[in-house]
């Protein structure tokens, strides 16, 4: 499966869930997001499954250790 | 058909043999094939674990521990599915090479006890999925009692509580090259830093996850119900920092949640 989407249509699409992602990177086939602030987990995996409908096989979020 | 009659009618099946060998990972599936062949034929059943790099060590401790609670005679069977390019090159037959080295060494270990059977924990919800260690099974006349007789994931749990396995709801676990994707190569060091990552969430009480390796990049998937506590800042950056330190670059957490590996 290939990703179908870029950068922007990803910060896009969480913008209209009112979720401010402020970089969405595509590393080795897998989308890693971050965001400021991080939403709660419910919105999160909503988020995921929202992108993999429209195109992102794999979305993560990347957390500061 | 209930459980009780369920079970006799393979334990029954199985009394027609003089010798069987359960191939036994201390999952589930096998634990239950192990248990009936047990009662079968007492100590003429013989569970082997293959043991390989792809095996977690907690996988082989648990599956000493499993065969201790059955009563079953236990030995493991070393080999190394890396030596063949065909398995590590990864590619979506990675399970038909894997399977078919397994169960030709076990097969020399069945012919050293004179054993006219090897078993297998199949089950009937595994042929949904596009298994080729399956067909490496079936070239071989692997006998699959549970697929045989249609026995489901959920009516293999049934079965174990009612055998009173304490794996009966064990998580399904699953060699640990399924965490790398097909076509990167499936080698010593990533198996060794997934299961080291996968300990760490072990470590933090998760039940349901897997470490994918893309390359380095861990992506981590839980659970939906266990999401929640992951996202936890109290245990997210150790979790994240030990992940590190198992010898990943990156580590990320799948905002989709816990897949089988089938259902990417």
């Amino acid at each position: 499966m290939t990703d179908q989407l870029n950068e922007d249509q990803i910060i896009a699409h969480c913008a209209t869930r009112s979720v401010h992602c402020v970089e969405a990177q595509l590393d080795t086939g897998v989308w890693v997001l971050k965001f400021e602030p991080l939403p709660p987990p419910a919105v999160l995996h909503r988020l995921g499954i929202e992108l993999k409908e429209l195109g992102a096989r794999w979305t993560t979020v990347e957390v500061a250790s | 058909m209930n459980v009780a009659q369920q079970i006799e009618t393979i334990t029954a099946e199985m009394r027609a043999h003089e010798r069987i060998i359960v191939a036994f990972s201390g999952g589930v599936d096998s634990a239950v094939v192990a248990a009936l062949a047990f009662r079968a034929l007492g100590t003429n059943a013989r569970a082997v674990t293959a043991v390989s790099a792809t095996l977690a060590g907690r996988e082989l401790d648990e599956a000493v521990t499993i065969a201790g609670e059955i009563g079953i005679p236990h030995e493991t069977m070393r080999f190394s599915e890396l030596d063949n390019p065909k398995f590590t090159e990864n590619t979506s037959s990675r399970c038909f090479f894997c399977q078919s080295m397994r169960f030709d060494h076990l097969r020399v270990i069945a012919d050293r006890l004179g054993a006219d059977v090897l078993a297998s924990g199949t089950n009937a919800d595994d042929i949904g999925d596009d298994r080729p260690g399956l067909a490496a099974m079936e070239a071989r006349g692997i006998y699959q009692p549970l697929l045989k007789h249609n026995v489901s994931k959920a009516g293999v749990r049934e079965f174990a509580q009612f055998l009173g396995l304490s794996v009966w709801d064990k998580p399904a676990a699953a060699c640990l090259s399924s965490r790398i994707p097909h076509g990167q190569e499936v080698t010593y060091d990533r198996l060794k830093r997934i299961e080291l990552a996968e300990e760490v969430l072990h470590g933090y009480g998760f039940r349901h996850f897997r470490v994918r390796d893309h390359e380095g990049l861990a992506r981590i998937e839980v659970a939906v119900e266990e999401l929640e506590r992951i996202f936890d800042p109290a245990i997210l950056p150790a979790i994240t920092r030990e992940i590190r330190s198992a010898g990943f670059r990156r580590v990320a957490i799948d905002l989709c949640g816990y897949r089988a590996a089938g259902r990417q």
